[in-house]
Order: C-alpha cells, then sequence, then structure tokens
C-alpha cells in the first residue's frame, strides 16, 4: 500500500477518490487534472473511472491514481466498493447548486461507513468561477462545514483552472506525509533489528522488550 | 340438517370396507357439504343393526345412485360419546360441490357463499408509490394511450409544469437528499407537497423505476439486448417486453425525447439522458455485472430515443403520416411533440402543457398541420380522443380506468 520502492517510476503511489453528487463537476476536475482540457458538454460517468497523473513533490515522485465516481444514486453501491482502498477523498459539490453542497454530510456518512478510519479527506467547492449571482454557497460557508469536519477547503473552477492543483498537492502531501509518518514509525523497528544484529545491548532490548510487551 | 361429526378425506367405494362394528353414518366433508347416504348393500346392513329409516324422499334414492361414486364411509372412534350426544342422522342431504384446498391457490370449487372472508387483492389505487408493483396500483393513460401508473403521469405533469425540461442537467442532477425524502413520504401518504423541486421530481421518477419489484428491461435477456444495435433490432426487441413493462417503456422513452428536444437548455442529449435512466431500468444482483450490462442497457435507451425522436421530426417536416411500425402512438407522439415544444414557451400554465394530443388549448400556439394530422391519424384514436376530452372538461385532471374498468376519478389532488 505504501512507497513501494522497488518499481522505479515513483516513490509513492496514492489513491484518490472523486465523489459527491452528479453534475457537480467530478469529472471535469480530474480531466483538468489530468490532461489539462475542460469541456463544457456533459459526461455522464458510468459507475467508475480513473485516471493516473505523477507528479513531484519535496522531490519525491508521487504517482497519483484518481477515480472518478459515478454520482448516479444506482452506482452508489458499486461505487462505495472502491472506498476501502482510498487513501484520500475529495468531496467536491457545485457553488451554484445548494443541494449538492448540503448533501455533502451524506457522503461524509458515507465515507465513514465505508472507507478506511484513516482516509485524508478535501472539501471542494467547484465551478467557483461561476457568476456571483449564480452562487448559492458562499464560501464562508464552505469553509464553516470544512472546519466543522476538520478538513482543508478549496474553492475550484475545473474551468478557468482555479484551485484545481492545488487541490490535488495538497491532499497529495499530506497523504504523502501521513504515509511518510507511519513509515517512519516502522522504520525504527527495521533499524531496530539492524542494531540488534550488530549486538547493541542494553537499548535494544530495552525497545525489544517494550515492543513485546505492548 | 348436515352434521359434520368426521372428515374424512378418503372415500370409500367399496361399501364392505365398513364394519359392522361402525356406526355406518354419514359424513359430511367441512367443504363439500356432501352428507352421502350409504348404498343399498349398507342400507340393508344398517337396517340390520340400528333402527331403520327409510322416510327418504325420493329424491334421495336417486341422488344416491347418482352420486354412488362419492360414497362415503364413516369411521366412528367413539361410538358411545355419539351416542350421548344424541346427533341424529343427517336427512335431506344432497351434494352441493366437490371443493380441493391447496395452500396456494386455497379454495378451489368453493360457492360463493361459502368464501372466506380473506382480503384478496390489493386495492387498485395503491397508497404507497414507491417500491411497488404496478399490478397494485392505479393506472391512468398517458397521452399516447399507454396505462402507466398514475404516479409518474403526475410527477411528469408538475415536472414540466415547473420548467424541468429547461433546467440543466436534468434527471442527472441530484436534489437534496432531505428534500427528496420528505417528498417520498408525502407522495406515499397520497399528498402532494408543494414547491417541488424540478430536480427532486426528476430523481423520484428514476427512483420509481429503480425500486419497482422487477425492472422494466429484466425480462429481456441481456444477450439479446447486446446484439440489439439498429433501431429496428431494438425496436424489435421492446416487443418482446410484457404489456405493462412496454408501456412503461414507451413512456419513459418518450419523456427522455422530451428531455434532448431541448438540450440546447438542459445539456441533456440522448446519451446522457440514456445513461442516467440504464441503470434503473435492469435490476442485477452483482454489482459489476449490473454496471456493464447498463452500459448495454444505455445503447438501448439512446437508440430507441433517437428513433422516437426522428418520428417526431419526420412527423413535423412531412404532414403525411407515414406508416410506421406503431401507427397508434401516430397522436401520443404529436403531443409529446407539442408538450416540449410547449415548454419551450415561456409562459405557459399547466394544464396547457398537460392537455394533450387533441388540445383545443394549442391550437393558437401549434401550427395546423399538426392538427390536420391528428385527424388523419386514426388508430387508437377513438380512446385518446375520449382522454383527450375527459381532461379538456376537467383540466387537468387524468382518466383513470383501474383494471381497464373505466373509473373516473381524480387522482392524487
Amino acid at each position: 500500500m505504501a512507497a513501494p520502492r522497488t518499481r522505479a517510476d515513483y516513490d509513492y503511489l496514492i489513491k484518490l477518490l472523486l465523489i459527491g453528487d452528479s453534475g457537480v463537476g467530478k469529472s471535469c476536475l480530474l480531466l483538468r487534472f489530468s490532461d489539462g482540457s475542460f469541456t463544457t458538454s456533459f459526461i455522464t460517468t458510468i459507475g467508475i473511472d480513473f485516471k493516473i497523473r505523477t507528479i513531484e513533490l519535496d522531490g519525491k515522485r508521487i504517482k497519483l491514481q484518481i477515480w472518478d465516481t459515478a454520482g448516479q444514486e444506482r452506482f452508489r453501491t458499486i461505487t462505495t466498493a472502491y472506498y476501502r482502498g482510498a487513501m484520500g477523498i475529495l468531496l467536491v459539490y457545485d457553488v451554484t447548486d445548494e443541494s449538492s453542497f448540503n448533501n455533502i454530510r451524506n457522503w461524509i456518512r458515507n465515507i465513514e461507513q465505508h472507507a478506511s478510519d484513516n482516509v485524508n479527506k478535501v472539501l471542494v467547492g467547484n465551478k467557483a468561477d461561476m457568476d456571483e449571482s449564480k452562487r448559492a454557497v458562499p464560501t464562508s460557508k464552505g469553509q464553516a462545514l470544512a472546519d466543522e469536519y476538520g478538513i482543508k477547503f478549496f474553492e475550484t473552477s475545473a474551468k478557468t483552472n482555479l484551485n484545481v492543483e492545488e487541490v490535488f498537492f495538497s491532499i497529495a502531501r499530506d497523504i504523502k506525509q501521513r504515509l511518510a509518518d507511519t513509515d517512519s514509525k516502522a522504520e525504527p523497528q527495521a533499524i531496530k533489528i539492524g542494531q540488534q544484529d550488530q549486538g547493541d545491548g542494553a537499548a535494544a532490548a530495552a525497545q525489544k522488550s517494550s515492543c513485546c510487551g505492548a | 340438517m348436515t352434521e359434520v361429526l368426521q372428515s374424512s378425506s378418503s372415500h370409500f367405494s367399496s361399501p364392505s370396507s365398513t364394519t359392522p362394528t361402525q356406526h355406518p353414518l354419514i359424513n359430511a366433508s367441512v367443504s363439500s357439504m356432501v352428507a352421502q347416504e350409504s348404498d343399498q348393500e349398507d342400507e340393508a346392513r344398517q337396517e340390520g343393526e340400528r333402527k331403520p329409516r327409510d322416510q327418504q324422499p325420493p329424491l334421495i334414492t336417486i341422488l344416491v345412485t347418482a352420486f354412488r361414486k362419492s360414497l362415503i364411509g364413516c369411521t366412528i372412534s367413539g361410538s358411545k360419546e355419539l351416542c350421548s350426544m344424541e346427533i341424529g342422522l343427517p336427512t335431506n342431504v344432497k351434494h352441493v360441490s366437490h371443493v380441493t384446498f391447496d395452500r396456494f391457490h386455497g379454495f378451489l370449487g368453493l360457492p360463493v357463499e361459502f368464501e372466506p372472508e380473506v382480503p384478496r387483492r390489493p386495492p387498485s389505487a395503491s397508497k404507497s408509490v414507491f417500491g411497488v408493483s404496478t399490478e397494485s396500483m392505479q393506472l391512468s393513460f398517458d397521452s399516447r394511450g399507454n396505462s402507466v401508473p398514475t404516479i409518474l403521469l403526475l410527477m411528469q405533469r408538475h415536472l414540466y409544469a415547473k420548467g424541468g425540461l429547461q433546467a440543466e442537467g436534468i434527471f442527472r442532477i441530484n436534489a437534496e437528499n432531505s428534500h427528496e425524502e420528505y417528498v417520498r413520504e408525502q407522495l406515499n401518504r397520497g399528498i402532494i407537497p408543494d414547491g417541488i423541486d424540478v430536480h427532486c421530481l426528476a430523481g423520484l421518477i428514476k427512483a420509481w423505476f429503480r425500486e419497482l419489484p422487477s425492472g422494466v428491461l429484466d425480462s429481456l435477456p441481456p444477450e439479446l439486448v447486446i446484439k440489439s444495435q439498429s433501431e429496428e433490432e431494438c425496436a424489435r426487441l421492446v416487443r418482446l417486453l410484457p404489456p405493462t413493462e412496454s408501456a412503461l417503456l414507451d413512456w419513459a422513452i418518450n419523456l427522455m425525447a422530451d428531455v434532448v428536444q431541448l438540450e440546447h437548455l438542459n445539456k441533456m442529449n440522448a446519451r446522457n439522458i440514456a445513461m442516467v435512466f440504464a441503470p434503473n431500468m435492469t435490476q442485477m444482483s452483482d454489482p459489476l455485472t449490473a454496471l456493464m450490462h447498463a452500459v448495454q442497457v444505455m445503447n438501448f435507451l439512446k437508440t430507441l430515443v433517437v428513433r422516437v425522436l426522428k418520428e417526431r421530426e419526420d412527423s413535423t417536416v412531412n404532414s403525411t403520416p407515414v406508416s410506421l411500425l406503431v401507427p397508434s402512438n401516430k397522436n401520443g407522439r404529436q403531443s409529446e411533440g407539442e408538450k416540449a415544444s410547449v415548454a419551450q414557451e415561456p409562459c405557459i400554465v399547466v394544464s396547457q402543457v398537460k392537455t394533450s394530443a387533441n388540445d383545443v388549448q394549442e391550437g393558437g400556439i401549434r401550427s395546423t398541420p399538426e392538427k390536420s394530422r391528428n385527424g388523419q391519424s386514426s388508430l387508437k384514436k377513438g380512446r385518446e380522443r375520449e382522454s383527450g376530452a375527459e381532461q379538456r372538461s376537467k383540466g387537468t385532471r387524468i382518466v383513470n380506468r383501474i383494471n381497464s374498468r373505466d373509473e373516473v376519478s381524480e387522482a392524487w389532488r
């Protein structure tokens, strides 16, 4: 799951998931991020789809595998099956559609049910380029909801490429950090065993006993 | 008169099986009301043992011969008890009918007056409108003569009246979950709440299909759906559907076509609308198979929608009705077309949107060729005209026909 170093083309493989109501622009965000393009035509996602983009972050190559889910209700049973392996989830709503924002709570409940406990989340208000007159969810409301759940918040526009890179980089960085942390937690043990082999007496023994005691 | 002493399912064809020690009492089985006199042999023996009783009218003797085969033997376990009960032997008995019972079909051959009072069919106008089989729901005819649940027509009417067809992403965009749940609950109670969001209505129409006990297209073998590519093949496949499903599909396809006709406003092309409907039209337990099948169903629906659109176009361009596969739909197509084009007009009231095919109100909006075409197409017209007239006279009312019995009632209002 974390950082397979045997492969040459990346240091980390991060699985991300885009979820949210249908029509909020999940596929457009992904298209913008992976291909740098945008389409105004509607493309309804069938089931689930994924794209890959490798980014470089703090000197590490990170391969992002981004799963785009269908917002259509009927596909929920299928899409929730993909929650499990996800390391990060982008919760997307449409700033011009209040319902999509109000449904975010349901999506979060869904995540709590089906995703891993430590999954990173980020709240994304898409279509931020839209005219203020069309806006239905003020930035402050989005921020307040994100604060409530203790997650990061971005307003994006797949159309104008506003904050799209930022969202993906931000969550990728957080996940990389988390993975690095768990790696470093695991690492002392590996070092420890090495030390033990070298016959580094008391400290290793103490650590070992505490480890076994735990 | 007929006392039920012992019910026995076995019929003794041979009188000799009756042992002399037993009282050859007449057995009247619960259901059949048969109390049959023994035949002469038996009678003779009885006479020897018990007091003679030869006062029966001659009718009985005739019956005796007539129903000799259904002669009932009798088994008496406690003769003393019987004696103490002092129950006389039945007289003046006759065979009424033969009734059988099985746990799947209940009583067979039971005369009406003996029918147990058990609720049988669910009421025709089921209050619950989601997740219920169409068989137990109130049905109405749409403008094309399809018999579909009233609730669908109602939701469609509200959707059109509220400008749902013009709403971007209609049928794709989700409504707010809590709102949808509330509206669904109200509809299940037979109440139509005010101010329903168009996306909520669209979502509920999809949900209605999704929650049917079995999918509308379930009866079509998946391999046939995959194979059917051309419009003709798809149309042929439609004809394999049972009548209820066929009507529902036709209604849905025309609804989708209405949406696609306003694609420039709602951005829903044939593929998109077919995509959002497809997964709701079949039910498969395995999600992945369902997903793959949904793609096939999507293509199938898309083809049908495109076909309907072409037919609508043809009928507007060419004022002479071509003899098409389904000529009876001519009228309906017209009306759907009208409906859609009416919806394009910025301010049209509900009744105008709803009242269909032969609506006089629309004379001003639609050009005359359509009127004349309506006049020309004759199949199914009687029924359509009838319902059209009803609708006209009753404003937004719908003609309800429950189980083919004509019943005019005001549905869901």
